[in-house]
């Protein structure tokens, strides 16, 4: 563990319900991840890594162990703290994209600072911002459910960018898109990472996807099982 | 997030289902629209009773009877050995609360005792009078009528339709008379009635019928009340009456009467009710019952009462759907969202503000309701009043059934509203016990 790291994962097991119906989807992982790494968690569906990425990313407590970000327990931090952290520090890239239907583009990359509390004006400008970046600043007045699938993942990566996050996480952020598509969000992600030094959590079952991540992590039934880093 | 903002999504969020909002709303405007009307219809009745029987300066006045006996409730004890009214009838009327048969006659010596209470300025008697007959004076002798009486009572107007309030002090023998009288005696308006001569039939002890006249100074509109139509004689007129009916009986039968208006001493500084309320206390203590025209309209206020207690009632049961409605809608719409709610949590909404959220559509689909609800009758209002005073209350110049004011719609509105955020409070618990997980992987 080093100064640099900025989430930490320590013996973390995650229980579903009790009795003979638990289900155990972490077996205690243990897991660091450097600022500004690009990291892609891969495993089979049902192995865990989905849990993994919702305990690293707040959305979900551990049964047990401690997940540490930036120095900070997060397990000792008040709901609303933990509400907070997501809003400002994290970025969500959905495989579903989770666009609030019948809103416009603005409003839907908008969300996070109307969340937060940014006035209209101010987070309109980030918005805008936020969708020339990604080349969809023509986009910003249409309903986001009329959009194609590639627009939809790039008006949502628009949505995680606008807090200036430290980490993004993707959960299968590929998945729904074809080939060519797909590529498109996947170089965009990469070059958030490199240029802004955004930290990435992905989580795949593409193996080429994870080959262009610095660091992949292997889970199989709610253990680590492989940690390999790309040969620089 | 701004409470701005989430008003914005709370808004926009009622208005996504605009056909299920709306048959939500009608139930609630249907019950605001009942409950606006009842509170504005009970209003205008109580403003028109106010205005109406009411009453210039009688707020100091108590009209004291004598019960003859022991008194439970409204009620008299029989008791053989209290002295029995002989010849002479009592005729208070009900609406000064002096029916006659359980009230016993005033004597001279309940007159002092009355004088000598403290707190009492002034003590108007009425004599137990009855007339016979009544008859305009130049009308042949078949067009005779019944009349009753009801004795005046000094700050007590009248509503009048044509003439003048009477004179109670003065010599002339006066008398007002009911509108319901211009028709029977063939007559075209109130005007032609105001001014005309009477006579009436009142008959002595030794039972011949003597004739006395008196004039008409007034015409009454009917005041809402259940009596029957009655006339109410001047001093003059009815110590007349009175001197015949009277005639030949011994003094301690003659010196009676049916019932005293107190006049309560007011002092500055100290509320006018309560000098009333300790002369009625010592009037209890010495035999008497005193009763201020709040305490007789009382009883009419609360029949009134309780129809409008009914109609509330109405009003409620159609708010309690209506309500349920409310849940019903926002259930549904919560687990539509269930997804939306997922996203909005998972990029940071606490669950207080999702609860704000949910609630604020309740009180949304409220807000819509009441304005609906309550505009509707304020705007029909003067039209349905003009309708109704020129049809079925004809009778009754100056009711405005249907009385609205900014405190009654500001309380029904806060009501409907209330009711709205109560029924929201389900769904939104609902909507923000949600784990953004679970509610990100539904389906």
């Amino acid at each position: 563990m080093t100064s640099a790291d900025l989430i930490t994962v320590s013996n973390v097991t995650k229980t579903y319900g009790e009795g003979s119906s638990a289900f155990t989807a972490l077996r205690g992982v243990d897991l660091s991840i450097a600022r500004g790494e690009s990291l892609a968690i891969v495993g089979k569906s049902g192995s865990g890594k989905s849990t993994l990425m919702h305990v690293m990313a707040l959305l979900d407590t551990p049964s047990t162990g401690t997940i540490t970000l930036d120095g900070t327990d997060t397990t000792r931090l008040s709901a609303s703290r933990v509400a907070r952290t997501r809003n400002d520090t994290f970025g969500f890239v959905f495989q579903q994209f989770f666009l609030i239907a019948g809103a416009s583009v603005l409003d839907n990359v908008a969300l996070p600072l109307s969340i937060a509390g940014v006035s209209r004006k101010e987070r309109e400008r980030k918005a805008l911002a936020a969708l020339e970046r990604l080349d969809m600043a023509d986009k910003a007045r249409n309903r986001a459910t009329d959009l194609s699938g590639g627009q939809k993942q790039r008006v949502v990566i628009a949505r995680a960018l606008i807090n200036d996050p430290e980490v993004i996480f993707a959960d299968e952020p590929t998945g729904n898109l074809d080939t060519a598509t797909g590529q498109a969000v996947e170089d965009t992600l990469f070059t958030l990472n490199r240029e802004q030094g955004i930290t990435l959590v992905i989580v795949t079952h593409d193996p080429d996807l994870a080959a262009h991540c610095d660091r992949a992590v292997t889970i199989a039934d709610g253990r680590v099982v492989a940690d390999e880093r790309r040969a620089a | 997030m701004k409470t701005r903002d989430l008003v914005r999504t709370a808004v926009a969020g009622t208005f996504r289902n605009r056909l299920r909002t709306s048959l939500t709303a009608l139930a609630i405007v249907i019950g605001a629209f009942t409950l606006a009307l009842t509170l504005a219809v009970n209003n205008g009745l109580n403003s028109y009773i106010d205005d109406t029987v009411a009453t210039v300066g009688s707020e100091d006045t108590l009209t004291v009877t004598k019960p003859a006996g022991e008194v439970e409730g409204d009620i008299v004890r029989y008791d053989p050995d209290a002295p029995t009214v002989g010849g002479i009838g009592s005729s208070g009327s009900v609406l000064l609360g002096a029916s006659s048969g359980q009230t016993e006659l005033l004597t001279t010596d309940d007159l002092d005792t009355l004088r000598s209470l403290d707190g009492v300025e002034r003590v108007h008697t009425v004599r137990p009078v009855r007339v016979d007959y009544l008859q305009l004076e130049d009308a042949p002798e078949a067009d005779r009528w019944k009349l009753s009486l009801s004795p005046g009572i000094p700050g007590v107007r009248f509503p009048l339709a044509a003439g003048t309030q009477p004179d109670l002090d003065s010599d002339e023998p006066q008398i007002l008379l009911p509108r319901d009288y211009v028709k029977i005696l063939g007559l075209d308006s109130a005007d032609d009635l105001a001014g005309r001569t009477l006579l009436l039939g009142v008959t002595d002890p030794t039972g011949t019928q003597e004739t006395l006249t008196a004039t008409v100074v007034g015409v009454t509109d009917p005041v809402l009340t259940f009596s029957t139509p009655a006339a109410t004689p001047s001093v003059a007129l009815a110590e007349a009456i009175y001197d015949i009916q009277a005639r030949g009986l011994p003094d301690e039968q003659k010196n009676r009467w049916a019932l005293a208006a107190v006049t309560v001493t007011t002092e500055q500084g100290t509320p006018v009710a309560d000098s009333v309320a300790a002369v009625q206390e010592r009037l209890d203590e010495t035999g008497f019952q005193g009763r201020t025209i709040d305490d007789i309209l009382g009883q009419f206020r609360a029949f009134f009462d309780a129809i409008l207690l009914m109609l509330i009632g109405f009003a409620a049961i159609t708010l309690l759907a209506g309500s349920l409605g409310i849940i019903n809608t926002l259930l549904m719409s919560v687990q539509e969202r269930t997804r939306e709610i997922g996203l909005l949590k998972a990029l940071g909404l606490t669950s207080r503000r999702v609860f704000t959220l949910f609630s604020l559509e309740a009180v949304t689909i409220g807000v819509l309701s009441a304005t609906i609800g309550i505009t509707t009758p304020v705007a029909l209002a003067p039209w349905v009043n003009q309708v109704l005073a020129e049809g079925p209350l004809a009778d009754l110049p100056g009711l405005q059934l249907i009385s609205f004011t900014p405190t009654l719609i500001a309380a029904v509105a806060a009501v409907i509203i209330g009711i709205a955020f109560t029924a929201g409070t389900l769904p939104a618990i609902r909507a923000a016990s949600k784990d953004p997980i679970d509610a990100l992987r539904h389906e």
